[in-house]
C-alpha cells in the first residue's frame, strides 16, 4: 500500500488509456504521456500498460506502508526517498515507512510513479484509465486526495538493489530545438482552407502554452490563424492530438481528454510519437510546429518502438545479471 | 476545396494525424447517406491495422493500430467499399424522451425563438415534431447525434460557449441537436433537460442507443 | 547473450580471469578485465569490497553524471549516505547505480569517465564515517 500524505492536485491513475470504445463516446484518456508510463513499468519488469500514477502538478508526498519496487519517470522532480536522493527515471526498492517525496521539477511537467504489477484497481471498459468526465475508471472515477491508499498487484521481479535506470527519452529521443518544445505535424483535411499568412505563421511561430491547458487539450496564444472562407463542418471523428482552430483564431491542441467528436476546423495533427513532448511542456512554456508526413511518423514511430525494446531487453538483462551477481 | 455547409462531389479520404484517417462522404447530409457511412464502419471494422471505425456525421473515422507509411491501401478500400452503395439498416430501439423546456435546464430557449423568429411555443412545437434518429455516439460517452432537425431551427454555434451545462441538457447548433450524457461544457444552445442516464459502463454495450435507434422528444413542461 | 552473461557471472565469481573452451573443432577463449577479476569466498555472495573504496555492483560504461543531470557530478570531498549514488553504469539503455553503502566522505576517482568496466570495479576511494 502506498498512502498519499500531501494534498495532491489532479493525480489520477492512468494505464495507456481504453482503446475500442470510441463510437459509445468514449475517449482514450490514459497517460498523457505515455511513453513515461512505459518505461517506468519496464523498469519494474511490468507491462508497458500497467497502471501507475500521472501527477501532474508537483510537490507531492507520500509513505509507502510495505516494502515495495517502485519507478518514477517523466519530469525530473528531484525525488527523495527518505534522506536518499534518487536519479531521474529510476526504479528502486522502498521499505515500508519510507516516505517518498517528489519536488516542483527543474524542467517537464509530469511525472509519473509506476509500481511493481501496476497498481491494483478494477478495470472499466478495458483499462484502470481515470474517466474524469463520467467519474469511471481509476480510483472511483476521481483524482486522488490525500489519504488515500494506493495497492500495488506486485510482481515476481527482483530489482537490483541499488536501483535501475533508463536513458531518458529526452536524451535517447532528442529534438532538435533551443529551449523549444518542436512537435511534428501532419497537416489535416482544412489546412488548406487556412490563408497563407496564417500557414506560414503556424509553422513559424513560438506558440505560448496558456494556463487554460490539462488533460483535455492545450490552448496556445499566439499569431491568429484566418480561414480564407468560412467553413461549418460536419461533426467528426477527433483523436489526441488534432490541432482544432475554434473562431477566435488560437489553436487547441486536442489531447487525452478530449471529445470524441468535434466540428471545429483542423490546421493539423501532432503524431502520436510526439504527444508526449506536449505532455511535458508546462504553461509559459513555447511550442514550435514542423510539418510531417505519414512516412516520417511512422519513422518516428519506430524510432519509439525500437527505443523501449532496447530497453525492455536491457533491463532485462540487468535483472538476470543482478540475480546472477547475487545483488538482486 | 473542403467541406462546408455545401456538399463534397466526391468521398475525400485525409490522414488525421499519424494513427488515424478520416473519410468525409460527398452528397447531403442526410439519412441515406448516413446509413452507407454505417455499413462502411462495418465493413471497415475487418480491415487489417484498423482499431475502430467511429462514424461521424456523413463521415468515418478509422483509429489504426499503428501509423501505415501512406493511405493508398486505405484509400483504395474505403472508396471500393463505398461504392458499393451499402446501406445498413438498423431495427431501430424508439426512446420517448420527456423534456423540460425553457427554465433553469434551458437558458438559451429564448435566443433560439429570437434567432430563428418563431415564438418559444412553436419553437417546441418544431422540435417535438420529428422522430430523431441517432445518427452517431460520440462527443462524450453515450451523447448521441441526432438528425431530423427541422431546417426553421438552425442557429449558428455560440460565440462563447458555456463552460458547463449538466448532463441531460438537450441543445441545438448548425443541423445538429443532442441530448448530453454528462456535465460539461458546451457551444450549443441549449433548450431543455431528460432525466435519463444515456451510459453506463457496467452495462453491455455501455450506451443507451446506437446509431439507428429512434428519439421522440415529448413537452413535459415549457417553462417561458 | 544470456549464455555469455552466465559464463561472464561465473567467472567473476570464482574469481577466474580466464576461460578456454574447445570441442576440437572449434574453440573459445575469454579474458576478464583484471579490474573485474574478484575473490569471492561463495560463487552467490557480493563481492568483498575493501571499505576504503566504492565499487561498480554491474558492468558496462562508466559516467560520473547521470545523463538527465548533466551538471550534477559527485567529487572528492562529498559527504555521502547510505544508498547514494555516487557514479553510473551504463549498459546499453539501463542504467545502474555506484552506490555508497554507508555514509561516508568520497576520496578521489578511481576511474576515468567512460572506463569499460566489470563487476566489482572500485570507482572511488571513500572514508567511512565510523
Amino acid at each position: 500500500m502506498i498512502e498519499i500524505l500531501s494534498t495532491p492536485s489532479l493525480v489520477t491513475v492512468q494505464d495507456l488509456g481504453r482503446s475500442g470504445f470510441y463510437r459509445y463516446g468514449v475517449c482514450r484518456s490514459g497517460a498523457m504521456d505515455r511513453l513515461a508510463l512505459a518505461i517506468g513499468n519496464l523498469l519494474l519488469g511490468n507491462d508497458r500498460s500497467a497502471a501507475g500514477l500521472e501527477i501532474p502538478i508537483l510537490p507531492l508526498r507520500l509513505r509507502f506502508d510495505v516494502d515495495m519496487n517502485f519507478s518514477l519517470a517523466g519530469a525530473d522532480c528531484g525525488a527523495m526517498l527518505g534522506d536518499r536522493p534518487l536519479p531521474p527515471c529510476w526504479a528502486a526498492r522502498a521499505k515500508a515507512g519510507d516516505i517518498l517525496t517528489l519536488n516542483t521539477p527543474l524542467s517537464g511537467c509530469r511525472a509519473y510513479l509506476c509500481v511493481a504489477g501496476g497498481i491494483d484497481v478494477p478495470e472499466v471498459l478495458g483499462s484502470r484509465s481515470t474517466q474524469l468526465r463520467e467519474t469511471f475508471g481509476g480510483i472511483d472515477g476521481r483524482a486522488l486526495q490525500k489519504g488515500d491508499r494506493i495497492a500495488a498487484a506486485g510482481n515476481d521481479a527482483r530489482l537490483p538493489k541499488d536501483g535501475l535506470g533508463a536513458l531518458p527519452p529526452a536524451v535517447a529521443l532528442a529534438a532538435a530545438g533551443d529551449g523549444v518544445t518542436v512537435v511534428r505535424v501532419i497537416p489535416a483535411a482544412e489546412y488548406g482552407d487556412y490563408d497563407e499568412a496564417s500557414r506560414a505563421a503556424f509553422w513559424s511561430a513560438d506558440w505560448k502554452v496558456t494556463g487554460q491547458s490539462n488533460r483535455a487539450g492545450y490552448r496556445l496564444e499566439g499569431p491568429d490563424l484566418a480561414l480564407s472562407r468560412m467553413i461549418e463542418l460536419r461533426s467528426h471523428g477527433v483523436v489526441p492530438g488534432v490541432i482544432q482552430v475554434p473562431a477566435g483564431g488560437q489553436p487547441i491542441i486536442q489531447l487525452a481528454d478530449a471529445a470524441t467528436m468535434g466540428g471545429y476546423p483542423k490546421i493539423g495533427v501532432v503524431i502520436d510519437a510526439d504527444l508526449w513532448r506536449i505532455a511535458q511542456a508546462r504553461p509559459g512554456d513555447a511550442l514550435r510546429f514542423v510539418e510531417c508526413d505519414m512516412a516520417m511518423a511512422a519513422d518516428a514511430h519506430d524510432e519509439t518502438e525500437i527505443y523501449l525494446a532496447h530497453l525492455a531487453a536491457d533491463v532485462s538483462r540487468q535483472y538476470r545479471l543482478a540475480t546472477a551477481w547475487g545483488v538482486a | 476545396m473542403s467541406a462546408s455547409a455545401a456538399s463534397l462531389e466526391e468521398p475525400r479520404i485525409t490522414p488525421l494525424g499519424s494513427s488515424a484517417i478520416l473519410f468525409e462522404a460527398p452528397g447531403a447530409f442526410d439519412i441515406e447517406h448516413q446509413k452507407r457511412i454505417w455499413a462502411l464502419a462495418d465493413a471497415a471494422t475487418g480491415w487489417d491495422m484498423v482499431v475502430e471505425a467511429v462514424p461521424g456525421m456523413t463521415n468515418l473515422m478509422l483509429i489504426l493500430a499503428r501509423p501505415p507509411r501512406d493511405l493508398t491501401a486505405f484509400e483504395a478500400l474505403l472508396r471500393a467499399a463505398w461504392d458499393t452503395g451499402d446501406e445498413k439498416h438498423v431495427e431501430p430501439t424508439v426512446l420517448e424522451l420527456p423534456i423540460v423546456y425553457g427554465g433553469e435546464g434551458g437558458p438559451h430557449l429564448r435566443d433560439v425563438a429570437e434567432g430563428t423568429g418563431f415564438s418559444v411555443a412553436e419553437v417546441v412545437r418544431i422540435h417535438t415534431e420529428p422522430d430523431y434518429t441517432v445518427y452517431a455516439v460520440g462527443s462524450h460517452a453515450g451523447y448521441c447525434y441526432l438528425g431530423g432537425l427541422d431546417a426553421r431551427l438552425f442557429m449558428t454555434r455560440r460565440k462563447v460557449p458555456l463552460v458547463s451545462i449538466p448532463g441531460g441538457s438537450l441543445s441545438l447548433a448548425g443541423m445538429q441537436t443532442g441530448v448530453s450524457a454528462s456535465a460539461g461544457p458546451s457551444g450549443w444552445h441549449t433548450i431543455g433537460r431528460a432525466e435519463i442516464s444515456f451510459f453506463d459502463p457496467e452495462r453491455q454495450p455501455p450506451a443507451l442507443l446506437k446509431p439507428g435507434d429512434v428519439i421522440r422528444f415529448k413537452a413535459e413542461r415549457v417553462i417561458v | 547473450m544470456t549464455d555469455l552473461d552466465d559464463i561472464l557471472a561465473c567467472m567473476m565469481a570464482a574469481g577466474l580471469s580466464h576461460l578456454s573452451y574447445s570441442d576440437g573443432r572449434e574453440s573459445i577463449s575469454m579474458r576478464l578485465d583484471p579490474a573485474a577479476v574478484v575473490s569471492l569466498s561463495a560463487p552467490s555472495a557480493p563481492p568483498a569490497t575493501a571499505p576504503e573504496t566504492i565499487s561498480t555492483a554491474s558492468m558496462g560504461r562508466l559516467i560520473f553524471a547521470h545523463p538527465g543531470r548533466p551538471e550534477d557530478m559527485a567529487t572528492e570531498g562529498l559527504l555521502v549516505g547510505a544508498g547514494q549514488a555516487v557514479a553510473y553504469v551504463v549498459s546499453g539503455h539501463a542504467i545502474t547505480a555506484v552506490v555508497a553503502q554507508e555514509p561516508g566522505t568520497l576520496g578521489r576517482r578511481l576511474r576515468e569517465e567512460g572506463d569499460i568496466v566489470g563487476y566489482g570495479t572500485p570507482v572511488f576511494a571513500f572514508a567511512a564515517h565510523g
